[in-house]
């Protein structure tokens, strides 16, 4: 069988509660910064989730447009300028092959004379990414947490075939609006600690009681290495490796035997022709949830052996806050940065140990190390658990 | 590799038919979780694995696609401001408001219960999208055959009428198609899946149009699901 030609990354974009640039954002994540804050652009009533993370802007009140496509445009500008390709006004037709946008829509709560409250449908999002790259195709992964993963695992999928050669790949929402806000809270699935905002996410720690939901987006310009090298651009990363698995269990809580992301980590690492021990570093889907963080802790054991207790863990969101479709591709433009800086961004808010959640997850400050390879998982409403490999490139 | 498409399946005119059928492969618990939206393509998906099932449900992977983006069935107003209105919407938030409602107009509703109901476990996602979806879906699914990340693939159109695209899911009435694709140690059909797929999305509107294209030359549907 012929070994099909590596795909890279060749430009990352990204839109965060930590700034509108991937600088921005790898300097608060990096830094440890919480970033989460009340939630002031709309009424929370008596609902006792009152935190969100929000973009920077549009603090006081929600803006007739999407947020979405605001966001959206705006990362995968910064990744196709980042790859050298021109983007926007003026985007060279048949540079890019195919968009794969990962999002959810956007909703507000409809008026009471009438109206839907739709602001932009999925494939209007997912079209508008396309059209600013000159991307012919596009398609729009809906799988909530782990939508924005299988955007970039479906990107390398869809390369590896033949069928394209250069294709971004990422995802965005914005979903800190009373629409979702007041259904995930009808769920019981955010965090209601009365404590203060930054510190209300919490993953690993005792103290965890939910999600902080968050917005933001995040794109990857991925192509094949030959393509890549051919037109000049400097490849930033292998995506050396896409596990995608159903935990078959239950529509939103994670299964508690680890299952499903145990087989996605599994298979990604097969995908990516390693053994855990290759792999220095894990970027943990790490919700803040009771359920995901214990469950994700287990499925690493199981798939890590006696390794799991030297891999360091870190999880994004004690920072961010939870994007939902955006998340697989902000922690995979960090996981590359981790791989290119040499340095693994902390766990922050890990004050009190929880002894299912018993890995080392670098509570306290960033730490540097060489990393060659590092896992990001991404587990979502639906069952589906998605694990991404990227490795050096230098 | 090699690949055959071993079974198809199209989901009945009737939504009436498609409710009893589902009734037929999804336990209660699974089927409180479904409404109009859902109910064709967990039906489809169901059928069309039992009709040729080549793999073990945990090595099945299932990719579900399709036009509908509609909205959650009896969704709470916004606020005029007064303290009345706001008493309404805070009331509604905090005591009426049904989590399952939310649930059932996530478009990857239908792929998660199906694969709940009948184990599957492989590769999966659910694509919102137009008519070039099918054919990207076939790329995933063929390297996930060759790669050895599964050892079949259901993939399952479904759409409504356009009309009816961002309806609330209880009243957005599906209908759907599928094929399951298997390795093939004789013919191949993924090269002509492919040109199929690319020639008929550039004439119409829909995944499901372009699913039934995919799969009328291999009319292998049986009537018993």
């Amino acid at each position: 069988m012929p070994v099909p030609d590596p795909v890279v990354v060749t430009g990352l974009g990204a839109v965060t509660p930590g700034g509108w640039s991937v600088a921005e954002t790898w300097a608060a994540v990096s830094a440890g910064k919480s970033c989460v804050r009340p939630v002031g652009r709309f009424a929370t009533f008596a609902s006792s989730s009152r935190v969100a993370g929000m973009v920077p802007g549009h603090d006081d009140g929600l803006p007739a447009h999407s947020l979405s496509i605001e966001y959206g445009t705006h990362a995968a500008r910064e990744a196709l300028a980042m790859a050298g390709l021109p983007g926007g006004a003026t985007p060279d037709e048949n540079a890019v092959d195919l968009a794969i946008v990962a999002n959810h829509g956007e909703r507000r709560l409809p008026t009471a004379g009438g109206g839907s409250g739709r602001v932009a449908g999925v494939r209007e999002i997912a079209g508008r990414i396309a059209e600013l790259a000159g991307a012919g195709r596009s398609s729009a992964p809906y799988g909530a947490c782990a939508g924005g993963a299988q955007a970039i695992g479906m990107a390398k999928r869809i390369i590896e075939s033949g069928q394209a050669q250069a294709v971004l790949a990422g995802g965005t929402d914005a979903l800190v609006t009373p629409f979702d806000f007041f259904s995930f809270s009808s769920l019981y699935v955010m965090s209601t600690r009365d404590c203060p905002a930054e510190e209300a996410s919490c993953p690993f720690d005792a103290r965890r009681d939910g999600f902080v939901l968050a917005e933001g987006a995040a794109f990857l310009m991925l192509e094949t290495e030959r393509h890549a090298l051919a037109r000049g651009a400097k490849p930033l990363a292998y995506l050396e490796g896409f596990g995608l698995r159903q935990n078959a269990y239950h529509m939103f809580a994670p299964p508690p035997d680890g299952l499903g992301p145990e087989y996605a980590m599994r298979e990604a690492l097969r995908d990516a022709g390693l053994e855990p021990s290759g792999v220095d570093h894990i970027n943990a889907h790490g919700t803040s949830t009771k359920d995901n963080d214990s469950s994700e802790t287990l499925a690493i054991r199981k798939v890590f052996g006696a390794d799991a207790d030297s891999v360091p863990v870190t999880s994004n969101k004690s920072q961010l806050g939870h994007t939902m479709g955006a998340c697989g591709p902000i922690e995979a433009v960090l996981s590359i940065q981790s791989l290119r800086e040499g340095l693994m961004p902390p766990t922050t808010n890990l004050v009190e140990p929880d002894p299912a959640c018993d890995l080392d997850y670098i509570p306290g400050g960033a730490r540097a190390g060489s990393i060659r390879h590092v896992l990001s998982n991404s587990f979502g409403f639906g069952g589906h658990s998605a694990a991404l490999v990227f490795g050096r490139t230098e | 590799m090699k690949y055959r498409i071993n079974a198809t399946c199209h989901s009945p005119d009737s939504p009436a038919e498609v409710h009893q059928r589902a009734r037929k492969l999804g336990s209660r618990k699974v089927l409180r979780f479904l409404d109009a939206a859902s109910l064709a393509p967990f039906q489809v998906a169901a059928a069309v694995y039992r009709l040729g099932p080549v793999a073990a449900p945990e090595d099945v992977a299932l990719y579900t696609m399709g036009g509908w983006d509609g909205d959650m069935p009896d969704q709470p107003s916004e606020s005029d401001g007064t303290a009345e209105s706001d008493a309404v919407l805070g009331r509604h938030i905090l005591e009426e408001a049904n989590p399952v409602g939310w649930l059932r107009m996530l478009s990857n509703n239908a792929l998660c219960q199906v694969s709940i109901s009948e184990g599957f476990r492989g590769p999966n996602a659910h694509l919102v999208g137009g008519p070039d979806t099918v054919g990207q879906v076939l790329a995933m699914a063929a390297t996930d055959l060759r790669r050895g990340f599964a050892g079949q693939a259901l993939l399952v159109a479904y759409d409504t009428v356009p009309a009816q695209r961002t309806y609330p899911s209880s009243r957005a009435v599906t209908s759907a198609a599928a094929l399951s694709l298997a390795p093939s140690d004789n013919e191949d059909a993924l090269p002509g899946l492919l040109e199929r797929a690319r020639s008929v999305a550039a004439e119409c509107d829909s995944v499901l149009d372009v699913m039934r294209a995919c799969i009328a030359p291999a009319a292998l549907e049986r009537a018993s699901w």
